[in-house]
């Protein structure tokens, strides 16, 4: 699974990814996570299964979903999740989307 | 939640979408953020030159050949930091044109063409006590005094260009086994041409009715009074309360307010680099370097140091040790969405006063001529006492720590008020 995390340049969900990667690889996946800056979506649209919003760009929702269309799902991280760096529970929520989208 | 406080939420959620959404914010703030690492490289330059170049703070007391190496640095410093008005206009360009779907880089070029036409093409000398004028672009219209008429010529051009592109009748026809290329350039040829004319013709018009020019009045009457109320306490601790005001909500406030924001401390460090290569002492306190250090910092650090010093929370001792090594870095999302400062009505009060005692330290400090003002520029993610250390030397450090100090001094009490609510909710629990 491909899994894209976006937020201000990147560098807060830079935290939470490798969070993330910890507990896939507990959890014996092999998944691919990367984070970018809000402005770098739309060049990476095909390449990834699912984006997740940082909660502090979560007003871009909108326009960060036209431009995904119907490639993948989007869907803001949730805060507490996000902010505590809970990478099990991010790497759930991006399964969930994926699997129920 | 209260009613109220849902159409709070939901007013500054659009509010902040709006701005994004805006194509000329999102294209000023789009062009400084590309123009960024020049503006870092320009000021090094600067300080390249004061340690290494200078006979009286430098290398070259000691070793004298190095002050031969100073106009290749000062050279690279003016390319870059004192001519920052041309490429910002010309970004603008681009990111407009892309956005109004015509050709983009003849957008760009168009936006800086009208940008010179009304820009003085002769400069004042003065030779054998005698003034005249030669030809020549000021530094002023080159230089940060610049930006904010480049900015709405920019603006206007790149409209103005989309607008007549839109109509087929000036649209100059080839043949069609002409290349798209060629194709592309002779169809903005009527358009480029009536762009250019009506900004320049807007140019001399103005300058025949008022007796200057465009560039020098934008910038005495609206830039230069909106730089000073920029540079105030005052002006600081708005721009301050807006931007916390977002991030109470979640809201990447420094997003929001950046196409407003960056021109200005653009703008200041510009300023001051240019004040030390003339040898006068720079006098803008508010820059990038500054904002780094002095409010960046203090949004989550001091809630760290104050939960590990009084609070007797679990959970907010478990986020404090997640939160405190983004934090040294001025990375606050861990802090702000873990604790969380979003919608904590117990830390709104500190999380605002924190960031404006430590700013308000630092601009004190710089205004008393205690800490000099920054012009070495600090990119973001540079650590605590580093942030202080690159931007304001000495001086910059121990006003960081008093300023940081002061912060989590201003935390302590309110970490004791929810340590106090901890308990009470605990006892109605049992």
């Amino acid at each position: 699974m491909k899994i894209m995390l976006a937020c201000c340049l990147g560098m807060s969900t830079s935290v939470v990814v490798q969070k993330m990667k910890d507990a896939a690889k507990e959890q014996g996946k092999d998944y691919e996570i990367w984070a970018v800056d809000q402005n770098k979506i739309a060049e990476n649209v095909g390449n990834f299964d699912v984006l997740l919003l940082g909660p502090q760009v979560r007003h871009l929702q909108r326009k960060v979903k036209a431009t995904v269309g119907d490639s993948a799902p989007v869907a803001v991280i949730d805060a507490l999740a996000y902010g505590r760096c809970n990478g099990a529970a991010i790497l759930k929520q991006a399964e969930d989307l994926v699997n129920n989208g | 939640m209260s009613k109220f406080s849902d159409k709070f939420v939901d007013g500054m959620s659009l509010v902040a979408e709006k701005v994004d959404e805006n194509k000329f914010l999102g294209a000023i703030k789009d062009s400084f953020t590309i123009y960024m690492p020049f503006v870092i490289v320009g000021s090094f330059m600067n300080l390249f030159n004061t340690i290494l170049c200078s006979t009286t703070t430098g290398l070259a007391k000691w070793v004298p050949a190095l002050e031969a190496l100073k106009p290749i640095f000062t050279a690279a410093n003016f390319a870059t930091l004192s001519c920052m008005t041309l490429p910002i206009v010309f970004l603008i360009g681009l990111k407009l044109g892309k956005k109004n779907n015509v050709p983009e880089h003849i957008s760009a070029i168009m936006a800086l063409a009208s940008y010179l036409t009304i820009c003085p093409q002769i400069v004042s000398v003065v030779v054998d006590d005698k003034t005249g004028t030669a030809s020549g672009l000021p530094g002023a219209a080159l230089g940060s005094q610049g930006l904010f008429v480049g900015m709405l010529v920019a603006i206007l051009a790149s409209q103005l260009f989309a607008f007549l592109m839109t109509f087929d009748k000036l649209k100059i026809k080839m043949p069609a086994s002409v290349p798209t290329a060629i194709t592309t350039s002779f169809n903005a040829l009527i358009p480029i041409v009536l762009t250019l004319l009506g900004v320049s013709v807007g140019g001399y018009a103005f300058r025949q009715i008022s007796g200057q020019y465009l560039t020098d009045w934008i910038y005495t009457t609206i830039q230069h009074p909106l730089e000073n109320a920029f540079q105030s306490p005052a002006g600081l601790f708005i721009i301050i309360l807006v931007c916390r005001a977002f991030w109470f909500l979640g809201i990447h406030g420094d997003l929001i307010i950046k196409p407003v924001r960056d021109p200005f401390l653009a703008a200041a460090l510009a300023a001051n680099v240019a004040a030390v290569a003339a040898g006068q002492t720079p006098s803008s306190p508010i820059t990038y370097g500054f904002w780094v250090a002095f409010v960046v910092l203090p949004v989550s650090l001091p809630v760290c140091l104050a939960t590990f010093l009084v609070s007797k929370r679990e959970d907010y001792r478990a986020v404090a040790k997640v939160a405190i090594g983004p934090a040294l870095f001025g990375i606050s999302e861990p802090m702000v969405f873990g604790l969380p400062l979003v919608l904590n009505t117990t830390m709104l009060i500190p999380s605002i006063l924190s960031v404006m005692l430590c700013s308000g330290t630092a601009l004190f400090a710089s205004t008393i001529g205690f800490m000099p003002c920054n012009t070495v520029d600090v990119a973001f993610g540079t650590p605590v006492l580093l942030s202080a250390l690159i931007g304001h030397g000495w001086q910059g450090v121990v006003v960081q720590i008093i300023g940081l100090a002061l912060a989590t001094l201003v935390y302590i009490p309110f970490m004791i008020i929810a340590n106090k609510q901890a308990e009470a909710e605990q006892a109605a629990q049992n």
